[in-house]
């Protein structure tokens, strides 16, 4: 037998793992509602309530979603300052978001129905 | 934008690192100058923002723009294999020189053994060149070599 060992609970890490699975999705949801620059999207996950995700998270993630065709960027000229870089949905991009936030929507289901009987039932302790 | 040079002299370092080549590591920190130029001028810090690893970031970076990576290995072996065959060649040819008297010795017949042996052969010392030694030195010069039949001397 194994020994149950008590770990603390960390939230970041958890909240790292469950952000892994649909970072990409998020940002393709972001860019969906409007185009922005990759460090404008940073500033929109943290407003969005996913915590401080840093840019260099976020945009490795970008060229790769641009790589895959899913994002284009164009330069825009900026009146404030230097040119931007400017992400936007793509066709291919908008189709694999609605296949994404589908799939999204029967794990969260089949996740939810899994846990709610555990609001009902006490825990052994 | 000094510090965003620095950036990108540090991630372009990676990159070489990793093996990313050139065309490509211009393209991917122009890509990044122009991000980094945009969050500066919305108040970003630039070393701030990619964090304390910047060599992390490039790879990662090179890594999600799928860019062609040639292996380091390669390059220090073949230098490696050419400074070897160089060395290989100047040793070998300094061996055969070394050699190579010593090699003449043992497969040449020497010419004097020959023509003067102990019971030289009536029609060896019979022969005579079409012309005297005189007559060619008159026609040829002094240091007209003779062949091995004649005695081997320089007339």
């Amino acid at each position: 037998m194994v020994a149950a060992e008590s770990q603390p609970i960390d939230d970041n890490d958890r909240q790292t793992q469950l952000l892994r699975g649909a970072l990409d999705m998020c940002l393709l949801a972001l860019l969906a509602r409007e185009p922005a620059h990759g460090y404008e999207l940073v500033r929109r996950m943290e407003t969005a309530g996913f915590g401080a995700i840093s840019y260099g998270t976020i945009y490795p993630l970008l060229t790769r979603m641009r790589r895959l065709g899913l994002v284009a960027h164009e330069q825009q000229v900026s009146p404030t300052g230097p040119p931007r870089k400017v992400y936007a949905l793509t066709d291919s991009g908008q189709i694999h978001l609605d296949a994404w936030q589908k799939q999204w929507n029967r794990f969260t289901d089949t996740v939810d129905a899994v846990l709610c009987p555990l609001d009902h039932n006490p825990t052994r302790s | 934008m000094d510090t965003i040079d620095r950036l990108l002299g540090e991630a372009d370092q990676a990159w070489r690192g990793y093996g990313v080549g050139s065309a490509d590591r211009a393209a991917l920190a122009a890509d990044l100058r122009l991000d980094l130029r945009a969050a500066a001028a919305d108040g970003g810090d630039p070393a701030q923002l990619i964090g304390g690893d910047v060599a992390g970031f490039a790879r990662r970076l090179a890594d999600e723009a799928g860019v062609r990576r040639v292996r380091g290995d390669y390059g220090r072996i073949l230098g490696t294999a050419l400074i070897g065959a160089v060395l290989g060649v100047v040793l070998g040819y300094g061996l055969l020189m070394a050699a190579y008297p010593a090699f003449v010795r043992m497969i040449d017949i020497p010419a004097r053994s020959t023509y003067r042996s102990s019971s030289p052969s009536p029609s060896t010392t019979a022969y005579r060149p079409p012309w005297s030694s005189r007559e060619r030195s008159s026609r040829y010069g002094p240091g007209y070599a003779t062949c091995p039949g004649s005695g081997g001397r320089l007339s």
